[in-house]
């Protein structure tokens, strides 16, 4: 799938950044934990491939709200825990004993359910959230398949496409939506 | 309706299926070690490149600890390639960057040329503001 060709639409720009990998300003690579971070738009960006030759050129947006400077907003509810599988096995001297493996993370806040395929951004006009005029709210769709995004495709997306029913991703975006 | 789904998802699981077997074939399993080592060797490289982005940046001190990789994402199964990704400051102060490589997907290591460096930010009077 291609870049945009432009930044001229601020809602376009935002949605594509709410996706990781070669894209410009990838919001998932970019938010910092504890403060708001500038991006610009109005700033043109480059992908290139192995020889470095440029093959997709954004040019940086015009006549965007407050010149294409956007703040994305950090999640201050975000935990990161260890996600842990136990496993019994048989002890030499007889008896069984229960072993712990990290198998992964798991993430967990207002704008992020990992376990639930589910990636939200907060973006505003100005780096302090009180002081902001326009703000933006941006939910990320589903990331390649694969086994820690499985639960996304079957609960989220095939719920939704084939009964059009209230997924956990919508109940989540309602949640922060209000809180936000 | 539950016939369905579980219709669904199976399809969801032979695509899964389909896709990681292409993977394992012709992928080999390359460290987190391994793809920082590889990019210390291209060091003056890559610094050089960050430093032709400004002039005012004079040097560059990477994370090594910071480096990704990753299936991009477009919201489709086989999402949007390959791609590596580490971060850094520079000029010894209070700074950041994002680095951004493809990868080569049998490999599994950088083409350096690649290399595209962007989002230069700076933390001043207690906010980051960009480093024009």
């Amino acid at each position: 799938m291609s870049n945009l060709q432009n930044f001229n639409d601020i809602y376009a720009s935002l949605a594509e950044s709410a996706y990781n990998g070669l894209r410009p300003n990838p919001f998932p690579e970019l938010i910092k934990e504890k403060e708001s971070r500038p991006i610009d738009f109005s700033k043109d960006s480059i992908i290139k491939d192995k020889k470095g030759e440029v093959i997709s050129l954004t040019k940086g947006g015009t006549n965007l709200p407050n010149d294409g400077k956007v703040y994305l907003q950090p999640d201050p509810t975000l935990k990161i825990t260890d996600k842990i599988i136990s496993t019994t096995i048989p002890k030499a001297n007889g008896g069984y004993e229960t072993q712990q493996h990290k198998t992964g993370e798991i993430a967990k806040g207002l704008l992020t359910d990992s376990e639930a395929g589910y990636n939200s951004y907060f973006v505003t006009d100005n780096p302090s959230v009180k002081d902001s005029k326009e703000t933006y709210f941006v939910i990320r769709g589903s990331d390649a398949i694969s086994l820690k995004t499985l639960n996304d495709w079957v609960n989220n997306n095939a719920n939704f496409t084939l009964f059009n029913a209230y997924i956990p991703q919508a109940k989540l975006a309602e949640k922060a939506m209000e809180a936000v | 309706m539950k016939k369905q789904l579980l219709i669904f998802s199976l399809l969801i699981l032979v695509v899964f299926s389909i896709l990681e077997g292409c993977k394992m074939s012709t992928e080999k399993t390359v460290t987190k070690e391994e793809q920082i080592a590889f990019l210390k060797k291209n060091e003056a490289e890559m610094t050089e490149y960050v430093k032709a982005q400004n002039s005012k940046v004079t040097s560059v001190q990477w994370d090594w600890e910071s480096v990704q990789t990753g299936v991009g994402g477009n919201g489709t199964p086989q999402g949007a390639g390959e791609y590596m990704s580490i971060k850094g400051g520079f000029n010894n102060k209070k700074t950041d960057f994002l680095a951004q490589f493809s990868i080569d997907s049998g490999t599994k290591k950088p083409y350096i040329k690649s290399m595209v460096a962007s989002n230069f930010i700076i933390f001043e009077n207690g906010r980051w503001e960009i480093y024009e």
